[in-house]
């Protein structure tokens, strides 16, 4: 259960910023991460921390939440290094600076998540109100694909709730209290109680392609850091690591 | 003169200071203090200076913010009314009679008040959630899914208001004068009627704030909501909730549902002061006649 509000979530972010601030050496990174980044980042800072790019007392920080309440976070002034949005379009409303080009690390895909131990329930379903079904909140990238999703299957969903962020919709679906939900494969590799079903080949439209930018922030405290950690996400371990989590490639 | 004499007798002198502190507040006071109110302040201006004048009205009247209003009007109400009902024989219990576990009770009834509302959220979720005991009796028995609904929301919202009810009328209930109670026992009031007709009446300007209280803390609930009963415009979306969803999206709506929330806020505030700090001994002697009438 990770619900904050976003006055909590301003706070946090706010105090991950305070972090960096009491260190000049530059030896904290702020990776301002999307939710359903959250696990696969918490590696990969490790093994950046770990990794001879880094210089040694290199400390990453993940603030994770949904990708337009850290944008949100970030235009309203909390200083981060990295930004990581599910989608690009949320680069495009980003008023803080950028320093080059977004890189795309990762890739997802939406998905139906059910309960394993249940029967599987597919996008087509979704007009049934007799069921208890999820998407994500318009406003964060997973429901953005939802709702174009829902569109490509011509399915006129009967939701139960929008939820602000992917994993707090998982974690609804993994207990039960919904019968699915739209989530990103990811979300169902990483838990054990959730199981999958693929969208039709129907719906596969490019509007549908999760990709996962890494952009350096203008307001970086430590550039060269924040070059590393982007260039090292390129890199055989980083990579190695992504695809254990269930991401693609780019 | 009087320094002279504070030199030669130190308890003079220690007065004296005394008494000048009196009248100047001491430096590190004011500023402490007035840190403590910027605190409060800064905040509070930050919202104001961002707020979209010119478009508010229209803002408020959009579909989605009457929706929002709509839902929080009824489960609000809905909260406050179940937290009285059950609230104040709940306060008359903890406050007038002797059982074991007294003392443990009123403490867990009071936690909602300090526990975080997410996880009250989570708790009502493990407990009346669909994979719950009572949660699946309630599903295959009426079809009722407490989640996802506007029940859901106002079981959520009285979960978190209740303890300031209990609070509030227990307090004042155990502050009363037994005297009164022991005269109407003695001329041969029950003690379901003692409580109707003498102990209701004495403290109604308590249970006046102790309603108010909840149902305010009942408008403003959020944490236990969106974790309960997810977040559905037009069902389970309540102001604050719309607000949370209005930040990433429109957010001058966002900032629009929160001046309005901000003057809501005020407003109760208002109401309580007249309650908690009434005018001289008027409304207590008002209280009074009326028991003796």
């Amino acid at each position: 259960m990770r619900r904050v509000g976003v006055a909590a979530a301003i706070t946090i972010g706010t105090l991950v910023s305070a972090c960096g601030d009491t260190s000049d050496s530059g030896a904290t990174l702020r990776v301002f991460a999307a939710a359903s980044l959250s696990d696969l980042m918490t590696d990969l800072a490790t093994a950046f921390e770990t990794s001879d790019v880094a210089t040694d007392g290199v400390d990453v920080v993940v603030n994770a939440a949904g990708s337009s309440t850290l944008r949100l976070q970030l235009d309203e002034g909390a200083n981060g290094d990295v930004f990581t949005p599910a989608n690009t379009e949320q680069l495009l409303l980003l008023d803080a600076g950028t320093v080059g080009e977004p890189v795309v690390f990762a890739t997802n895909r939406l998905v139906s998540a059910h309960r394993a131990d249940e029967p599987p329930i597919g996008i087509e379903r979704y007009g049934d109100s007799g069921l208890v079904l999820g998407a994500c909140a318009p406003s964060v990238p997973c429901g953005a694909f939802a709702a174009v999703a829902f569109d490509a299957a011509g399915v006129e969903p009967s939701l139960d709730t929008q939820e602000p962020d992917v994993r707090s919709l998982a974690s609804k679906v993994a207990e039960g209290e919904l019968d699915a939900g739209l989530v990103y494969v990811t979300d169902v590799l990483a838990d054990t109680r959730l199981a999958a079903v693929e969208l039709p080949s129907s719906v596969d439209v490019q509007e549908l392609d999760v990709v996962y930018p890494i952009v350096q922030l203008a307001d970086a405290a430590s550039p060269e850091l924040a070059g590393a950690f982007v260039e090292f996400l390129g890199t055989d371990t980083a990579r190695s690591i992504i695809a254990a989590h269930g991401f693609g490639l780019p | 003169m009087n320094d002279e004499h504070a030199d030669r007798r130190p308890t003079r002198r220690a007065s004296s200071r005394s008494r000048r502190a009196a009248n100047r507040p001491p430096a590190v006071l004011i500023v402490l203090g007035s840190l403590g109110a910027l605190i409060v302040l800064v905040p509070l201006v930050g919202l104001l200076g961002r707020a979209p004048w010119g478009s508010l009205l229209e803002r408020l009247g959009d579909d989605a913010v009457l929706e929002a209003l709509r839902i929080s009007l009824i489960t609000s109400v809905a909260a406050a009314a179940i937290a009285t009902v059950v609230g104040v024989p709940l306060a008359w219990l903890l406050a007038r009679t002797q059982f074991p576990g007294r003392r443990l009770l009123r403490a867990v009834v009071t936690l909602p008040m300090v526990l975080p509302p997410v996880v009250g959220g989570a708790a009502l979720l493990f407990a009346f959630g669909r994979r719950s005991p009572v949660g699946e009796f309630l599903d295959e028995q009426f079809g009722i899914v407490l989640p996802f609904s506007t029940t859901g929301v106002i079981i959520a919202n009285t979960f978190v208001a209740l303890p300031f009810l209990v609070v509030t009328v227990e307090g004042a209930i155990a502050a009363l004068d037994g005297r009164h109670e022991s005269a109407a026992a003695t001329l041969g009031a029950s003690r379901l009627t003692v409580f109707r007709r003498v102990v209701l009446p004495m403290i109604r300007p308590s249970l006046v704030a102790g309603i108010v209280l909840a149902w305010a803390r009942a408008f403003g609930e959020f944490g236990a909501t969106i974790t309960f009963a997810g977040n559905l415009p037009g069902r389970t979306q309540t102001l604050p909730l719309a607000v949370f969803a209005e930040l990433d999206g429109e957010r001058d709506t966002a900032i629009a549902i929160s001046l309005l929330m901000v003057a809501v806020s005020i407003g109760v505030l208002v109401t309580l002061r007249e309650r908690w700090w009434p005018t001289g001994a008027t409304r207590e002697g008002a209280g009074r006649t009326e028991v003796d009438r």
